[in-house]
């Protein structure tokens, strides 16, 4: 680099003419005003001696949040604070910090209640102020503000324009692409401030100051450009978990093809005693597995089946007990079919089972004095075919619902407070509902 | 947060696999006692 080429601003140590107070010019040669901090009397720059008086006051200056003088690093471009403006519309205040560096200019940081921005001037004239929206740099910027006065309450410290206490200034903004422009009008002038969220942690860390916070700790709603902290990476997590999902149905795939199935039919008759029926031998080996066992079967109109399965270990005699009803009714203008269903046994240890199913009749069921119940002769169902079939495998579905709630939940959740924060960040803007584009 | 989530994920379908292996129900284990059968249930229509 040359340095003969690059600018330098020198710094002075002056004597504020009115009370005294010390200060330092940080960008001699470009300020034209500076504002006593300690007394807020208005000292000329441009004139020769440096220091003419233009108006004596005599009231003290608050303690800022970042002193004047401090230094700090932006975006890896040290900064040093040279004025602070405080700012108010009736509605709401807040500070403007005037930075300075030799080689990149100006900035502003400016400070609300709700977090921290870092104000770039640009020099062209994106769109006249009057537009409810425009493009700029890709992004469709949308007025959030419309054109308001504010008055500034304090301004001390150098400035490169005149400026002082009381007076008035329009502006207006407008947000899109996670930035905000911001234009304030003087007459036929317009001067227009790129403006880009900066965290409180940031600018605490960059200024060594402390951490003023920002929304939701402080402030009423989100700035304009505050990135969502809850949107971040939304649609990649959930990409995330219906990948997650996708892979376990597909290991539940897998799975399914492993184990034996058999299949065994029968034809219940109320005039048939035996009705039990073999459906089948198989072996679990190795670990504990499921057995799922699916039936279908015509009872009969307004009639029902019942099958009582017993899984006996052959080796143990041990006896898995389980049930399934098989039902048909329905009325004029109803039908409730249950002609097939599924029964699964989970865990079941490893050994050899043989599954016997037991077909029960409605004409089987015993009254009180332990016979059975004597009732009319159903003719379209005397005979009654049901299919047994036993899997030593299966899936619970029940295992989806849980996946299913453990991956996306987390992202609905997330999705809710994004919305929220969003929700939050409109209520702030003037109109948010019917400002057009251009 | 991201590679947080990414572990959970990972973790949710090692659990969900691990119960398919085992076929393990969170939801009972389908054993009834014998002779609980009445009339099917009958029609829950009204």
């Amino acid at each position: 680099m040359n340095a003969a080429a690059a600018p330098v601003a020198s710094t002075k140590a002056l004597e504020c003419p009115s009370c005294g107070g010390p200060f330092e010019l940080h960008a001699a040669g470009y300020s034209t005003l500076h504002v006593c901090q300690y007394c807020g009397s208005e000292i000329d720059l441009t004139s020769d001696d440096e220091t003419r008086l233009i108006v004596e006051h005599t009231e003290a200056a608050k303690a800022l949040i970042i002193p004047l003088g401090t230094k700090g690093v932006i975006n890896g471009v040290e900064w040093v604070c040279i004025g602070n403006i405080e700012k108010n519309d009736g509605w709401d205040t807040w500070e403007e910090f005037l930075l300075f560096n030799p080689y990149h200019g100006y900035r502003w940081l400016i400070f609300q209640a709700s977090g921290w921005s870092v104000g770039t001037p640009i020099l062209t004239q994106p769109a006249h102020p009057n537009q409810q929206g425009f493009r700029y740099e890709g992004a469709r910027m949308k007025r959030i503000y419309d054109i308001a006065e504010s008055t500034i309450e304090r301004a001390i410290g150098e400035f490169y324009w005149q400026v002082k206490k009381g007076d008035r200034v329009k502006s207006t903004s407008y947000v899109g692409g996670g930035k905000v422009l911001s234009c304030e009008l003087t007459g036929n002038e317009f001067n227009w401030t790129l403006e880009e969220f900066v965290s409180s942690k940031g600018i605490a860390q960059a200024f060594g100051i402390e951490d003023t916070g920002q929304y939701p700790a402080t402030g009423d709603y989100p700035q304009p450009h505050q990135p969502n902290p809850h949107g971040d990476s939304l649609m990649t997590k959930a990409l995330v978990a219906s990948i997650a999902f996708v892979a376990a149905i597909f290991i539940s795939v897998l799975l399914s093809f492993e184990g034996q199935s058999f299949t065994q039919s029968y034809t219940a008759n109320p005039s048939v005693q035996q009705r039990a029926v073999d459906v089948g031998t198989f072996t679990i080996s190795g670990r504990t597995k499921p057995v799922t066992i699916t039936a279908s079967g015509e009872p009969g109109d307004n009639n029902w089946m019942y099958l009582e399965y017993t899984l006996t270990n052959t080796a143990t005699d041990e006896e898995i007990i389980a049930s399934q009803p098989i039902e048909y009714y329905y009325g004029r203008d109803w039908k409730e079919d249950d002609r097939r269903g599924t029964v699964k046994l989970s865990a079941v240890p490893p050994g050899t089972y043989k599954l016997t199913a037991e077909v029960l009749l409605p004409e089987d069921e015993p009254n009180a004095g332990g016979a059975a119940i004597p009732r009319p002769v159903n003719t379209f169902a005397t005979a009654r075919p049901v299919t047994v079939t036993v899997r030593s495998n299966g899936t619970f579905n029940s295992h989806f619902f849980w996946l299913f709630l453990a991956l996306f939940g987390p992202v609905i959740w997330m999705g809710i407070r994004a919305a929220n924060f969003e929700s939050a960040r409109q209520s702030g803007y003037d109109g948010a509902d019917d400002d057009d584009d251009d | 947060m991201k590679k947080t989530f990414m572990l959970w994920c990972a973790v949710c379908v090692g659990l969900h696999a691990t119960a398919g292996w085992y076929g393990y129900s969170p939801f009972g284990d389908g054993v009834q006692a014998r002779n609980i059968y009445s009339r099917g249930g009958g029609p829950t229509h009204k």
